[in-house]
């Protein structure tokens, strides 16, 4: 995937406003890769991004990387069809020039129904032999690493305009990186803390597997992240992981976390899913206790009563 | 690196690398990075466009899978099968794919709807990297269980 970004979702906004916040910040993102990704068109679909996926290409304007054209084609699309704005989506194909390299690679917004797995808005190159993702070639050269991880994952989140969309979160990683799969990142933005601690327990739950799922199933996230919160020194503990797997934070009221190494997350990780998270779950009354106790409290709350209405042989 | 098409049903009769871009012009693919990396013929008539994945991704393989065939079938080139290698699957887009363990099909995890590359009849096939041999032999039995069918 290399970069995944999600928005937040706002409340009582039209399919349509959100359309056009979500292309606002694509193009936003556009902007800021412009030295180094050059779109060459851009695609209009309808429910997925690819026919064999169940989609349909609406519209296809192939010629031209000037940033305002394809901004004009994009909305003339959206109010084309204001009211299927839900299922709306583009795709941006372009070339990523990184060195001397030159690499075929996209952006695309998902609508509605595909963000859920890969984000709001996804850019990546097409996969050659040399190289299996955009990170691949990130990596060869630390200036457009600098530009294109470190500074894009520190300052982009600045850059979008609060009024009318706000990042949650921003991932870098090899494949499909998400909520569940912190393991395989090697930089991560999160707009509180809290997020990634979020993220680390829904990732042990999809690697751990059932008994860890059970364990954490009855309590809400929030709750569990709250807790741990509360934890004195929890937030200096957490730093000190940090250093140790050496991932850089950089905090602005937001988080942004940048791994020296390929491992450095899946090692982190390792350690808060083996400190913290498996600890807790082992000791947290899981599904099953929980459920036993619901059911002894209502069969001795019943057994009393129906030995209080049972009529005795005196009356 | 790709290393020729996997022996799905013995060694390929015939063999184009699609990343050598000499093949690719014999065959009048584009050379826009959206291709497969082999197209082949088995003895069996089968004629199969393969993708390997070293990350993983199957929305960009199937991306690739959709562009390359659409190619060949327009120059009236024959395919029948479709097939991902990759490593293994990703916890993220196992929660929109599934693959079916026997017949190694792809479906759309919320429709349950099997992945079909329009012009070719056969589902997108998945095997994995870590479980080769086996997923081979599951293709293998699958197409006798259809062609006696």
């Amino acid at each position: 995937m290399g970069l995944s970004i999600s928005l937040e979702n706002r409340p009582n906004i039209s399919p349509k406003d959100a359309l056009e916040a979500k292309l606002k910040v694509a193009f936003q993102v556009l902007e800021f890769q412009r030295k180094y990704f050059i779109p060459k068109g851009i695609d209009t679909w309808s429910i997925a991004p690819l026919e064999s996926l169940g989609g349909k290409v609406l519209d296809r304007f192939p010629r031209d990387s000037d940033l305002d054209s394809l901004r004009s084609r994009a909305e003339l699309s959206i109010n084309a069809a204001p009211w299927d704005s839900d299922i709306l989506g583009f795709t941006f194909p372009g070339d990523w020039i990184l060195g001397s390299t030159k690499l075929t690679g996209y952006l695309t917004l998902h609508n509605k129904e595909w963000r859920s797995t890969y984000g709001d808005i996804e850019s990546n190159i097409y996969p050659t032999t040399e190289f299996s993702d955009l990170l691949d070639v990130v990596r060869t050269n630390d200036k457009t690493k600098e530009h294109l991880v470190h500074d894009f994952l520190k300052d982009f989140p600045n850059l979008v305009d609060k009024e009318t969309s706000k990042i949650n979160r921003i991932y870098f990683g090899l494949g499909t990186p998400s909520r569940i799969d912190v393991d395989s990142l090697v930089g991560a933005y999160y707009s509180t803390e809290k997020d990634f601690i979020r993220d680390c327990l829904s990732t042990v739950k999809e690697v751990e597997g059932k008994p860890v799922k059970d364990s954490f199933d009855p309590y809400r996230e929030t709750f569990i992240v709250n807790g741990l919160k509360q934890v004195p020194h929890f937030e200096e503990y957490l730093d000190e992981l940090f250093e140790k797997h050496t991932i850089k934070k950089d905090v602005t009221g937001s988080v942004a976390l940048f791994g020296s190494d390929k491992d450095s997350f899946r090692q982190l990780f390792d350690e808060i899913s083996r400190e913290i998270l498996k600890p807790i779950a082992e000791e947290l009354p899981n599904k099953d206790i929980i459920l036993g106790k619901i059911r002894d409290a209502i069969v001795e709350k019943t057994t009393k009563q129906s030995r209080l209405d049972k009529p005795s042989d005196d009356s | 690196m790709f290393k020729g098409c996997t022996p799905v049903y013995g060694k390929p009769e015939v063999e184009y690398d699609l990343n050598d871009p000499a093949d690719r012009d014999k065959l009048g693919i584009a050379d826009d990075g959206k291709f497969a990396d082999g197209y082949c013929h088995f003895q069996n008539c089968t004629w199969m466009v393969e993708e390997r994945k070293g990350a993983y991704h199957i929305k960009v393989a199937i991306e690739q899978l959709e562009s390359t065939v659409r190619q060949l079938l327009a120059s009236g080139r024959k395919v029948t099968m479709v097939v991902i290698r990759m490593k293994g699957p990703s916890r993220n887009e196992l929660r929109r794919f599934t693959v079916d363990k026997k017949s190694r099909n792809v479906r759309l995890g919320n429709t349950a709807k099997e992945i079909r590359i329009p012009g070719v009849d056969s589902p997108v096939k998945v095997i994995y990297e870590n479980d080769l041999q086996k997923n081979i032999e599951d293709l293998r039995g699958n197409n006798w269980v259809s062609a006696l069918a």
